[in-house]
């Protein structure tokens, strides 16, 4: 999975390495631009290879059952993390469960 | 309502607030707060509330008051240890304003009893400690359209916000089930900073007192959470979800749930 900026192109057969390469989309796969400028939880970050949300939460080593999501203020149900693409700009708002009091 | 003397001087300060004066001091001891809990928010909270002169405050909960509560939940006292937290919550409030009448409920918060409980208050000021309370407190709110003042507190964090049904989203358009058993640990298992559930419980009492007085901009739709180790207060925007599985436009759930308790919830 392509999920964290650092090990982007590792673990990739040479054919979807050279595909990357070229900016040819990997079948099933959502071609990826490379760096995306995100803005999360009000701080502009600029990250490598991610392409939906949980690929963000992934590389932000966070565990999806254990927060909600927001994409420019729309809730993003759980099940669709891996579904739903980010785009360059995306405001991106994440909170954690806090149940304690 | 006549004020008496006494109550003149005690509420001056109010009175004197143009936003707030004679109307809104009476309209507050005419209101009636439900707290579910009297714990590390519920402490602090129904202190201010009780001296703001909240006519009525119910109290919800279940648990007798434990050493290790005394770290933050400062309506109980080292003499306290064994008694029932409504008990001695009822005491210390009284003690601090007489005006104030107390309604203890020494129950579990369940799908039987919450409608009642809710009927006889205005708002309700939700400082439990567990998630099926929360979810419970939160549809049962939706339903009976009641103002819920929500906080939570866990470690280093809090969070607050106001669900207000039908002017803005619930609990569960933001979380639309509760996170999967275990995953998420309580305080009792991972630890809250003493202080700051003061500091999440006063915010809760301030809009609890905005709620009764429609006055200001209460945190409708705006969810405020407050980082106490880097001492930083954050606003997210919360918008009702129409696809929300309980104040959406085609809703699942349309009766309460008891959910279990899924995790060790202590004193």
């Amino acid at each position: 999975m392509n999920g964290c900026g650092a090990c982007l192109g590792r673990g990739r057969s040479s054919a979807e390495a050279a595909a990357f390469l070229l900016g040819v989309p990997i079948p099933g796969r959502r071609p990826s631009t490379g760096t995306m400028k995100l803005k999360v939880n009000g701080e502009s970050l600029e990250l490598n290879g991610i392409v939906t949300v949980r690929d963000l939460l992934h590389s932000l080593k966070l565990q999806p059952g254990r927060v909600a999501v927001e994409v420019n203020l729309e809730v993003i149900p759980k099940d669709r993390y891996e579904t739903t693409a980010l785009h360059e700009g995306d405001e991106v708002e994440i909170v954690s469960f806090v149940g304690g009091g | 309502m006549r004020f008496t003397e006494e109550q003149i001087r005690r509420y001056s300060r109010h009175i004197i607030l143009p936003e707030v004066g004679g109307k809104g001091q009476e309209r507050l001891l005419a209101s009636r707060a439900l707290l579910i809990g009297a714990g590390g928010l519920g402490s602090p909270a129904a202190y201010y509330l009780a001296a703001a002169g909240i006519g009525t405050l119910g109290i919800v909960d279940f648990d007798d008051v434990d050493l290790s509560n005394l770290q933050r939940q400062i309506l109980h006292r080292t003499d306290d240890v064994g008694r029932p937290k409504v008990e001695s919550a009822r005491e210390a409030l009284q003690a601090l304003n007489p005006d104030v009448r107390v309604i203890p409920y020494k129950e579990q918060l369940t799908s039987a009893n919450i409608l009642e409980l809710l009927a006889e208050h205005d708002v309700v000021v939700d400082g439990s400690d567990n998630f099926p309370t929360r979810y419970l407190v939160n549809d049962a709110c939706v339903i009976a359209g009641k103002p819920n003042v929500y906080g939570s507190v866990f470690r280093f964090e809090g969070q607050v916000t106001v669900f207000q049904p039908g002017q803005g989203p619930c609990y569960r358009c933001l979380y639309p089930e509760p996170p999967p058993p275990g995953l998420v640990p309580s305080c009792q298992e991972a630890g809250v900073l003493g202080v700051l559930p003061g500091v999440i419980g006063l915010v809760q009492a301030i809009e609890t007192v905005k709620v009764l007085l429609k006055i200001g901009e209460p945190l409708i739709g705006r969810l405020l959470t407050f980082d106490a180790l880097g001492l930083r207060f954050r606003e997210l925007k919360l918008r009702r979800d129409p696809a929300c599985p309980l104040c959406g436009e085609a809703p699942t759930i349309t009766q309460l749930i008891d959910y279990e308790e899924f995790c060790a919830v202590g004193p």
